[in-house]
């Protein structure tokens, strides 16, 4: 191109940025938040999933009489009716729960660290939330006789330790990630204090009685299963706070996405959103370690999948579409465990590993930052 | 409406002297406060800067630079003395009014997951709303003519993390626009980018600083880059800071002193030479 014709193309597109761009790039920034297929995808599959969930298992009750004893008091036959409303369903409530919790705390701590790697069971979080369950479960004298079967009362006090083990844990890892710049390091670090915590979970069961250590050791396996009604209230109620905090911070998020310093020069009370921020991812995991288990890799990998589904960074919509795409992937995932017509039942932790470990290979291997 | 990049003038505009002043500093100390021991960076720091100036601030790693400037945008309180902004303390400020008026260009880089280029500018209307809005329709204008005047209306819809880093900080640059500041602090914004990449940013700040509604202090160790172009000359060293145009003595004697740095005059063009020597 000679150098007048280059003039005149710069000037044409100096002269046309008057009116033409703001039109354009408004259009750009509104048409990205409705990107209404993938909403109704992510429905869809959703929906499909919970149906799949509550039809499949050791008896099949098709579609349509699931369908039927949810939506009619008299449908379905009564053998139907108890496995659907005292089995399955509480099953199906809890992974959902679970999978759009654990997800949207780690999207959560990768914004939080901006690692795209952090996790709550990476971090040691999950660990925490172990701890903490130890201590009331292991520790107490009282006559708790399974974990996972907790009473009323107890549900509270498991979910509340469960949650505090987790925002201990997060805070440490958190003043370890403002002296070190490298993110593998934080993640290095998470590492080591998850192994220092699950070292003190393993001299509690140690000395704890062997009935007690022995739930415990299945609880730490993980399942979805098992939950009574009282535990899937206690378990929406916290899980529910805990995103409605992470989404009355979407906008707080966003800015954390440039960096600390950037953040703070926007005006934000960096102290006050981190802390609200832990409080969220804390509720999250710590409720669903309580009644869950452990469970890894939905936290790392379920963010990095909703970014690729709704191409969007914006916390707004990429923590409603987490939460949809890990609730569906969670029962997924449970599906897979107890596969139709076999009674054995997979640990679900086996199944978010290998669903989720791929996905956290690319992630390496895909950033720059990371594998430098 | 702004004009291309251009490396033809080579002496600052002279700015008038009835400008309005932006950014005030009276007798001010800058420094940590650790428990009980206090380390003073800088101390006795002046200046006064208005509408369409811009500043470089120099100076050797470790001379307080940065604490200065952490001061500035209210990151870190003074130990001493008061700076003021458009007339009103800074100290007293709350968060969001400080935002509204300060926006930064960091060398840090800007890589957000997932955002695009006008949604990374769109970040710089934070300030200006609630907790919850993040921006409105009537911002929409402000966002796109901030992509424009940092000639980066191109990029519109590119993933921040797929630009190359000069783009980037034309992206910081538009953001930090998008948040229509009164000062416009960048500390450092060249460290990453290559010569041209250096030298483009540098005259895209002078342009819109010199045509724009703000006054800009650029810190940085690039002084050839820098120190030609800009209207008031602040070095950083000896624990104060000196205060002055590139014609003045003191500044002449502290960029000697603190980095080695001399003006050299060759064909009606200022360069900087730094001899390392000591």
């Amino acid at each position: 191109m000679s150098s007048s014709a280059r003039i005149e193309a710069q000037a044409g597109h100096r002269g046309a940025q008057g009116i033409a761009p703001v039109v354009a790039s408004t259009a750009l920034i509104r048409q990205r938040s409705l990107v209404w297929w993938a909403w109704v995808a992510m429905a869809v599959l959703l929906a499909s999933i919970v149906v799949a969930s509550i039809a499949l298992g050791s008896v099949w009750i098709s579609p349509s009489r699931v369908i039927s004893v949810l939506f009619s008091s008299k449908g379905g036959d009564a053998t139907a009716r108890t496995i659907v409303w005292s089995v399955r369903l509480p099953r199906t409530a809890t992974a959902i729960l679970a999978g759009a919790a654990l997800s949207v705390s780690g999207l959560l701590l990768q914004t939080l660290f901006r690692n795209p790697l952090a996790d709550s069971s990476i971090l040691g979080v999950s660990a925490g939330a172990s701890l903490g369950v130890a201590i009331v479960v292991l520790g107490s004298t009282s006559s708790i006789a399974a974990i996972g079967r907790y009473s009323g009362a107890s549900a509270i006090h498991v979910t509340l330790a469960s949650a505090i083990g987790s925002s201990i844990v997060l805070l440490f890892v958190l003043a370890i990630a403002q002296r070190v710049e490298s993110p593998v390091t934080v993640l290095v670090a998470g590492l080591m204090v998850a192994t220092i915590v699950g070292a003190l979970v393993s001299v509690l069961v140690y000395f704890s009685s062997l009935d007690a250590a022995r739930s415990f050791v299945t609880w730490s396996l993980g399942s979805f299963r098992g939950t009574s009604w009282s535990e899937v209230t206690m378990l929406t109620i916290a899980t529910g706070i805990g995103l409605f905090v992470a989404l009355m911070l979407s906008k707080q998020l966003d800015g954390l996405l440039l960096g600390d310093r950037y953040a703070v020069s926007l005006g934000m009370n960096l102290k006050l959103v981190r802390a609200l921020v832990i409080l969220s991812a804390a509720l999250c995991t710590g409720a669903t370690t309580a009644f869950c288990g452990p469970i890894g890799f939905l936290g790392i990998a379920v963010p990095h999948l909703a970014r690729g589904v709704v191409r969007h960074g914006r916390h707004r919509v990429l923590i409603v579409a987490t939460a949809l795409l890990g609730a569906s992937l969670a029962l997924f995932c449970e599906i897979v465990a107890q596969w139709p017509g076999d009674d054995r039942v997979l640990p679900i932790n086996a199944i978010t590993a290998l669903l989720g470990a791929p996905v956290v290979l690319v992630v390496l291997l895909r950033n720059r930052r990371m594998s430098q | 409406m702004p004009m291309m990049s251009s490396i033809a003038s080579t002496r600052p505009n002279d700015v008038a002297i009835d400008r309005e002043v932006l950014l005030e500093a009276d007798d001010v100390s800058v420094g940590y406060r650790l428990r009980r021991t206090t380390t003073v960076a800088l101390s006795q720091v002046s200046f006064v800067l208005r509408r369409g100036e811009v500043a470089a601030l120099v100076g050797s790693n470790g001379a307080g630079k940065s604490t200065l400037l952490r001061s500035i945008i209210g990151m870190q309180p003074l130990l001493a003395g008061a700076v003021r902004i458009g007339g009103l303390p800074l100290d007293e400020m709350p968060r969001r009014d400080r935002a509204q008026r300060i926006a930064v260009v960091l060398s840090d880089r800007l890589e957000p997951p997932g955002l695009r280029v006008e949604e990374v500018v769109a970040l710089g209307r934070h300030p200006h709303h609630g907790w919850r809005i993040e921006h409105n329709e009537s911002d929409d204008e402000i966002i796109t003519a901030a992509i424009a005047s940092a000639g980066i209306d191109h990029l519109i819809g590119r993933r921040c993390a797929e630009l190359s880093d000069g783009e980037r900080q034309r992206v910081a640059i538009a953001r930090a626009l998008a948040q229509e500041p009164e000062v416009l602090v960048l500390d450092e914004p060249t460290a990453f980018l290559d010569p041209k990449g250096k030298a483009r940013m540098m005259s895209l700040v002078r342009r819109l600083t010199a045509g724009g509604t703000f006054a800009a202090i650029i810190a940085s160790h690039d002084l050839d880059l820098v120190l030609p172009h800009a209207n008031q000359v602040w070095v950083a060293g000896r624990h104060t800071l000196t205060v002055g145009d590139l014609d003045d003595a003191a500044v002449r004697h502290a960029l000697a002193d603190e980095l080695g740095a001399a003006v050299v005059e060759s064909n009606g063009e200022r360069h900087i030479a730094i001899s390392g020597d000591d």
